[in-house]
């Protein structure tokens, strides 16, 4: 299963679509590559590639993940999914894939998961989204436990003005204690969008700066998490 | 839509291999008002709350073109501004035509519309031609039976006396005359058969109402229960002991009605008399029943008597089939009500002799309580309208000559904004039975407090609740041996974009003092500590189409032991994913719920009600962590007869064991003489 992290309300970004399947991306094709490291933890490195396709109110999306941590373990990630618009208020989406992680000194375990999402516009000013998924446990507790995990994901957006616009993500795991996030996301300008996330536990905040230029829209990416220290990254949307 | 069905099935065949099936009345994600306000109180049991719902979701709809002003404050969700606006409407333009002209009543918006739209319909006047005397009436007959769970975690379970089977049946017939109806119910482990009556049924309840537009307005023979002002002294029926739903802050309900659940307890058997000429009104009642009571042996007093009452209802073990109708209460009272103008008062009283003496432990807290054979009480209450203004109070004593009291005030500010405000004294002296009115402890006594409330209708999709209330424990209380106080805070906000979309935002904050029994049995003189309990959801209703709509929701709770050195802090979460639909046909309908929740332990707890057989609610309680998968089925067979399934799989892990927990339910209802679209079944 997908690790939590900040900054996933955003409609724009096919990333958000890979947290909560159904989430309509406007673009009718789009290809996301990401890139993501910790400046004060050397070695930690996470690179993704998205790419989204639309065939008239269906779309698919393929996402392939890598996370490393050369003195750990390297987390490897493949997801499809698989999402259709039911008019213009409503979609539904569907997802499927597999994590592989392989821990240094032990052999590779492979964890299937899926979700099925869905994403409807309350009203030109509200958007909502919430997905229900599974995948296998990690590490098995005891022989009594079942070996899977269950996740219930609630995405919320409001937009507060044209300017302004407000996330809540409200996210549960059934290994996990229970997961929120604000963000803010504002237009600054023509040319630069500002974001903003925090997450009170575990500990979180990151600022995109975002410039859409004609062909990319680039996203730079500063963030912190008390305890491994600062995030940047980029990613690039054409 | 095939295409959802695909979506579904194909996740719940790679899900655990849950077990359900099953049943059930309610139209899937209906947004209910009063079950979403009841989650928030803390009830003394399932089965409390489940006959409470059944007795108000299963009344008859109301005419709107009939219906009067005090029925339309008993739905609990109009100010007494937007009331007033419907009587003129209807008063002014004559009968209404059409549900949808509500629309048309000033501070009538949607969202209000919405709420009461499940509870009112108009009949056609050809009903009340066709038949001189009753237009309308509806005999109904209902069965329900749930059979013996498979596995349970309870482990007195092996006490029970009777099976695990549960059984219920019910018939009601009702007219604009006349109303009839027999409850009869099994519980889980308790006997088939009656042990002292040899009667089918282990809890028997029968009534017969007669209604009059004369002198004589209603009389009843048999069980009913008793509602008196703003229920210092006696309010049997469901109540908000605090609510941000301002329309709900005044209680305002009929002083008998008929005891249609299949609460054991809280009831009266006898007879009930309503006699009104012109502005004046009243009501007696005479009562004999038996009651399920504890008796022993109190050092205190040097006496044997009753040590407490058993209000469960259950006879499943030996104490408790013992306790069944051990002592006898005879009870009598009633209330003068006056209405002139904008002015009401009203006098009530209340007597009670048991066939033996109630006795007080020598334990500090029980210093107060009711002691010997007799009580009474008695209570004034008045009521005054000025414009914006609604004043009322309510000042009550018992047979000590102990006080108790609150008043109250409900403004409009504006179109948008209400506001509400009660203070209440109640000395640590007062006792009463059967009462129940805003206060933080179960009963109006040994509490003092301030109770401010605020709506405010931001715009036609925005409304805002909230409430505050500081309260005060003069004497000690049962697990605080000393005095105590807290706070306690809540706010909502809902949004309704459109009648089919309702997203809304609820905080509630309470800090009190508390002690555990634990601590108590470790040291008589354990201190009370602060505990801090905060609660947050956020709810989701969406109609997709007329065959499918869905609801999410995601509540949190976090307990906190504010005082050093013992620090104990718990989290709790809930959620669930609920999807109802209704098929073309119309003939079935059905909800599916998966519900998952994880708490650290009791004290973090969430409520949430499921929907049950036949248009009720049953409020679970959520502790520890597991999941929930729940599917409810609804099937019009034939005309009359409606069947009804529903099974619910529950799996809950502690930390070294799982359980399952399986139940089945069926009903049966038969139902005549008037189409289902005008009434709704009893």
């Amino acid at each position: 299963m997908q690790s939590v992290q900040i900054d996933t309300a955003y409609p724009i970004d096919p990333s958000a679509a890979i947290w909560c399947p159904g989430i309509p991306i406007k673009k009718q094709a789009a290809t996301q590559f990401a890139f993501f490291r910790l400046m004060g933890f050397k070695n930690w490195q996470q690179l993704s590639i998205t790419a989204k396709r639309q065939f008239q109110a269906s779309s698919a999306l393929l996402q392939v993940a890598v996370e490393k941590l050369p003195t750990g373990f390297t987390t490897s990630q493949v997801a499809l999914q698989f999402s259709r618009l039911l008019g213009a208020n409503y979609s539904v989406g569907v997802q499927l894939g597999v994590l592989r992680r392989q821990f240094h000194f032990y052999h590779p375990i492979s964890i299937p998961f899926a979700q099925v999402g869905s994403w409807t516009a309350l009203s030109p000013s509200v958007k909502y989204a919430m997905s229900v998924g599974f995948s296998g446990r990690e590490v098995p507790i005891n022989w009594q436990r079942r070996q899977f995990v269950l996740l219930l994901r609630s995405l919320t957006s409001f937009q507060v003005t044209k300017l302004l616009a407000f996330n809540l993500q409200l996210e549960k795991l059934s290994t996990q204690r229970f997961y929120w996030q604000v963000g803010l996301g504002m237009l600054a300008g023509p040319a630069l969008h500002l974001q903003f996330s925090y997450a009170a536990s575990p500990q979180w905040w990151i600022l995109h700066f975002q410039f859409p230029l004609k062909q990319v829209d680039l996203k730079i990416s500063l963030g912190f998490q008390p305890m491994l220290g600062t995030v940047s990254g980029f990613n690039a949307l054409r | 839509m095939r295409f959802i069905v695909v979506l579904f099935i194909s996740f719940f065949c790679f899900a655990e291999p849950f077990i359900f099936i099953s049943s059930a009345q309610q139209h899937a994600a209906e947004a209910d008002p009063l079950s979403s306000w009841l989650e928030t109180e803390d009830f003394l049991s399932d089965e409390e709350i489940d006959s409470t719902l059944y007795s108000v979701y299963h009344t008859k709809k109301y005419d709107l073109n009939k219906i009067n002003q005090y029925q339309l404050d008993s739905l609990g969700v109009l100010s007494a501004k937007q009331i007033e606006h419907f009587m003129a409407y209807r008063k002014t333009f004559g009968p209404f035509l059409d549900v949808y002209e509500l629309q048309a009543i000033p501070l009538w918006d949607l969202f209000t519309i919405s709420r009461i739209r499940k509870w009112v319909t108009i009949v056609p006047l050809e009903w009340y031609k066709l038949s001189l005397r009753a237009p309308v009436a509806q005999s109904i007959l209902t069965i329900r039976w749930r059979p013996s769970v498979l596995k349970q975690a309870d482990n007195s379970i092996a006490s029970w006396r009777g099976d695990a089977h549960y059984w219920r049946a019910l018939y009601r017939y009702s007219s604009s005359l006349l109303k009839f109806g027999i409850t009869a119910e099994k519980d889980p482990g308790e006997y088939w058969l009656n042990q002292r009556t040899k009667l089918p049924a282990d809890f028997l309840s029968a009534h017969v109402a007669v209604s009059g537009k004369g002198l004589m307005r209603q009389l009843i023979i048999g069980d009913f229960n008793v509602n008196l002002a703003q229920g210092l002294i006696q309010w049997q029926t469901m109540n908000f002991r605090k609510t941000a739903q301002l329309s709900l802050l005044k209680k305002n309900s009929s002083i008998f009605q008929v005891h249609r659940s299949v609460n054991e307890f809280n009831f009266h058997r006898g007879l009930a008399l309503q006699l009104q000429v012109k502005n004046h009104s009243l009501g007696l009642f005479a009562s004999y029943k038996t009651l399920s009571a504890n008796l022993g042996y109190s050092s205190a007093s040097d006496q044997s008597g009753i040590t407490s009452f058993n209000m469960s209802g259950y006879h499943r073990t030996a104490a408790e089939i013992k306790s069944k109708g051990a002592v006898a209460q005879i009870a009598g009272g009633g209330r003068y009500n006056f209405k002139q103008g904008m002015f009401t008062g009203g006098i009530n009283f209340l007597l009670y002799h048991f066939s033996l003496p109630l006795i007080v432990t020598a334990r500090p807290y029980d210093q107060f309580a009711i002691a010997g054979k007799k009580w009474i009480n008695a209570s004034v209450d008045l009521g005054y309208t000025y414009k914006n203004f609604h004043l009322f109070t309510e000042q009550a004593t018992d047979r000590n000559g102990s006080l108790a009291g609150l008043a109250g005030m409900l403004l409009s500010l504006s179109k948008t904004i209400d506001v509400g405000f009660v203070g209440r004294f109640y000395s640590s002296s007062f006792q009463s039975l059967y009462s129940s009115a805003i206060s933080e402890g179960t009963l109006p006594n040994n509490e003092r407090g301030v109770f401010f409330s605020v709506n405010a209708n931001l715009s036609g999709k925005v409304q805002v609740q909230a409430f505050s209330d500081y309260f005060f424990f003069p004497w000690l209380r049962y697990l605080i041996d000393q005095p105590s106080g807290g706070h306690e805070q809540f706010i909502q906000v809902n949004y309704q974009p459109d009648k089919g979309s309702t997203i809304y935002f609820r905080f509630r904050q309470e800090q009190k003092m508390q002690t555990t029994s634990d601590e108590l049995a470790a040291s008589p003189l354990a201190a009370a500590l602060l505990i801090n309990r905060a609660h947050f959801r956020m709810h989701v209703d969406r109609v997709v189409s007329k065959t499918f709509k869905w609801s999410l929701r995601m509540e949190t709770s976090r307990v906190k032991r504010l005082s050093a050195p013992q620090s104990m802090e718990e989290f709790g979460f809930l959620g669930f994913i609920q999807l109802g639909f209704r098929p073309m046909s119309g003939k079935l309908m059905g909800l599916f719920r998966f519900l998952l929740f994880d708490t650290d332990g009791y004290q973090s707890r969430i409520y949430a009600f499921s929907p049950t057989l036949g248009g009720g609610y049953q409020l679970g309680q959520y502790k520890n962590s597991g999941k929930e998968l729940l599917l409810t089925i609804e099937n019009d067979v034939f005309r009359a007869i409606t069947v009804l399934c529903s099974a619910t799989g529950v799996q809950e892990a502690s930390s070294r064991a799982i359980f399952w927990h399986y139940s089945v339910q069926i009903a049966l209802k038969f139902h005549e003489l008037a189409p289902s679209k005008i009434y709704k079944p009893i």
